[in-house]
């Protein structure tokens, strides 16, 4: 059985012809199940929790990248058995990353089930599928706040941060960005491999590590330091600085407790070469 | 034969697998890693690869080091131990003691210690389980 969770993007004016189309495509397809609403009293996080408690088995978000994160934060903390669809209204990171089309057309992956699981971050109570960005003076603005943006070097602040891993080693970096990543899309790792030399394997969403990224002032490779790591803890010797996860969620503090959590998603997703 | 990656081979290559300090970072602590490690920035304690070891013009190292090869060009305080190869670099300013197969030192290099040739992975191997 499907559980239908609509953000409250999905509800605005400019989405109605779309959800018309994607209630078609649920009958169409012989995809119905219960569908709800976020509304001002009741939140993702709220629909979540009612559906985890119905024990369904597959829970769709129709709306945005920052719901399915809301949403996939309650099936983990929860550690149910729950495959997670989405209907993108736009193109987006996770869209992109998990080769899902947008609106009605999504439905067409999701009646095809191919299911992966993957690796997934947790930073002190928030999660991520992709990566956990800082960048010195940018703010996020939708897609802006991307791979290309992230390296471009505008008028760089480096800030010294502690890369802690365990009580191995504790690395010190005076740094004008980091992240740390999961996993990324074809389209970001060619990017990262063209600009930086750096590049994620196939295998990197269910490889049980991170892979983190440092860059101080230039852009150079002799400025450039790489790692992997399977836990990490971040601090700024700069007071609270804010990171976005999965380039939807904010999160502001100074200290920042990194880990994987191996193969701990179900997703269904289209044919993403990444997830072969 | 098995032909070390030259200087710049490794500056221009990286994978998941290798691991990058950068030249204004500082690393404190055991650092081990299984795939090829290049070091630009400032390194105390010990790194260990099963992979190459590169310490770039740049780098400061006082640590022990030990890497399938091992290519410097930067200042290494500390025990160089190689399975196959080091080569010093003419930039290069190591001391301490160096275990190793093969070795290239290039003209103008600094090596101040011992060198004692011949050693195989299997007693590298050993010597780490002992420590």
């Amino acid at each position: 059985m499907y559980y239908y969770i609509f953000d409250q993007t999905s509800q605005k004016h400019g989405f109605q012809k779309a959800l018309d189309k994607i209630g078609l495509k649920i009958t169409d397809l012989e995809l119905d199940g219960e569908k709800t609403k976020e509304t001002i009293t009741k939140n993702i996080s709220l629909l979540t929790n009612e559906a985890l408690e119905k024990d369904v088995k597959n829970i769709i978000v129709v709306g945005t990248d920052s719901s399915l994160n809301a949403v996939l934060k309650g099936i983990v903390a929860k550690k149910k058995d729950v495959a997670l669809g989405y209907i993108p209204l736009k193109r987006s990171l996770y869209s992109e990353l998990f080769n899902i089309p947008i609106q009605e057309h999504a439905l067409e992956i999701i009646s095809k089930r191919k299911i992966i699981t993957t690796d997934l971050g947790k930073v002190n109570h928030g999660y991520f599928i992709s990566s956990m960005k800082y960048a010195h003076s940018l703010k996020k603005s939708g897609s802006m706040f991307n791979v290309k943006s992230l390296f471009q070097i505008r008028s760089p602040e480096n800030i010294l941060f502690d890369f802690q891993y365990n009580d191995n080693f504790d690395l010190h970096a005076e740094a004008a960005r980091f992240s740390i990543f999961n996993v990324v899309s074809s389209g970001e790792n060619k990017q990262l491999r063209e600009e930086h030399n750096v590049a994620l394997g196939k295998r990197a969403h269910s490889d049980g590590r991170f892979d983190i990224c440092v860059l101080s002032k230039g852009s150079s490779p002799e400025n450039r330091t790489c790692f992997q790591a399977t836990h990490l803890y971040v601090k700024s010797h700069a007071g609270p600085v804010t990171c976005i996860l999965d380039e939807c969620v904010d999160m502001r503090s100074q200290e920042f407790t990194v880990h994987v959590l191996p193969m701990s998603l179900k997703m269904i997703v289209g044919n993403a070469t990444l997830f072969r | 034969m098995f032909k070390a990656k030259t200087l710049e081979e490794r500056e221009t290559v990286h994978t998941n697998d290798e691991t990058v300090i950068g030249t204004s970072v500082k690393l404190e602590g055991d650092f081990k890693s299984e795939g090829d490690v290049t070091v630009n920035g400032e390194v105390s304690g010990t790194v260990f690869t099963e992979g190459d070891l590169t310490v770039g013009e740049t780098a400061i190292v006082k640590a022990n080091v030990h890497g399938k090869n091992v290519l410097i060009a930067g200042k290494v305080e500390g025990d160089v131990k190689s399975q196959d190869k080091v080569e010093l670099k003419a930039s290069c300013k190591v001391i301490g003691n160096i275990e190793t197969s093969r070795i290239e030192i290039a003209d103008g290099a600094f090596f101040g210690g011992e060198c004692i040739m011949g050693k195989t992975s299997d007693s590298l191997e050993t010597d780490e389980g002992e420590a």
